[in-house]
């Protein structure tokens, strides 16, 4: 009978993982937007800050850097390609994501990237 | 550095977990020592270099099998042995290390190796003595 031990080795790596990308990127986001990352094994990851049914970022990496940028809010959202620094997009959350509540989402996906 | 602190605290739980897993299968006395050789490759050793030692890597890309195994009793040299197996995970392997340390600690090194690996189609590859199918 297996006991599984390297998915339950997996599983608390994906975890931590998880717990350390909300916790680092909550420096960055103001309070009333919610942070939640999806990894998986050691790999990629997605992370959405905000909501989707009102204002918000989704950011996925590949290789440890951002390759995919998606700013919206309740009426729509836009999408940019490219080769991001986390760190970056990062200090400019709270501007992009006050742009999408007042429903600018072309100048929120300009101010990401600044 | 995001990145960087979020794999670091993957890489250390991963670890620890690892060797919080092990705990119950190996006698008090013998330290765990796990580490990283990259993404879910472990190297794993039960026990200490100065007295007995068993030491594992696994491969992730095979699907969390251990492919390399070495052991030492006191007083004896160092073997090291690449198996070729089917099926052979560390969830085979952990029930064997009480005894195999055991063995360790009678200089039975030949027999510790075969013990630990005691799998149905485990190749143990001896390179100058034939293959040993167990």
């Amino acid at each position: 009978m297996s006991n599984n031990i390297f998915k339950r080795v997996e599983a608390a790596a994906r975890q931590a993982r998880e717990y350390a990308f909300v916790h680092e990127l909550r420096y960055y986001t103001p309070q009333q937007y919610d942070i939640s990352v999806d990894a998986d094994m050691f790999g990629d990851y997605t992370m959405l800050i905000g909501e989707k049914e009102s204002s918000y970022i989704e950011l996925t990496t590949e290789d440890e850097v951002v390759t995919k940028i998606i700013v919206g809010n309740k009426d729509g959202a836009l999408v940019k390609h490219g080769e991001f620094i986390l760190e970056g997009l990062a200090n400019n959350f709270e501007y992009t994501l006050e742009l999408l509540k007042q429903g600018m989402v072309n100048e929120a996906l300009t101010a990401i990237v600044e | 550095m995001i990145v960087e602190q979020a794999l670091t605290m993957a890489e250390q739980t991963a670890c620890s977990t690892l060797e919080r897993l092990l705990r119950p299968y190996v006698p008090e006395q013998y330290p765990i020592t796990v580490s990283l050789l990259d993404k879910l490759e472990f190297r794993i050793m039960v026990g200490d270099v100065t007295g007995v030692a068993v030491e594992l890597e696994t491969s992730h890309r095979a699907d969390d099998i251990v492919w390399w195994v070495r052991m030492k009793a006191t007083g004896k040299p160092n073997i090291g042995q690449s198996i070729r197996q089917q099926h052979l995970r560390v969830d085979d392997i952990a029930p064997n290390f009480a005894q195999v340390l055991y063995l360790l600690e009678q200089e039975q090194t030949n027999l510790a190796l075969h013990a630990l690996c005691a799998q149905p189609g485990v190749v143990i590859l001896e390179p100058n003595k034939g293959n040993i199918k167990l």
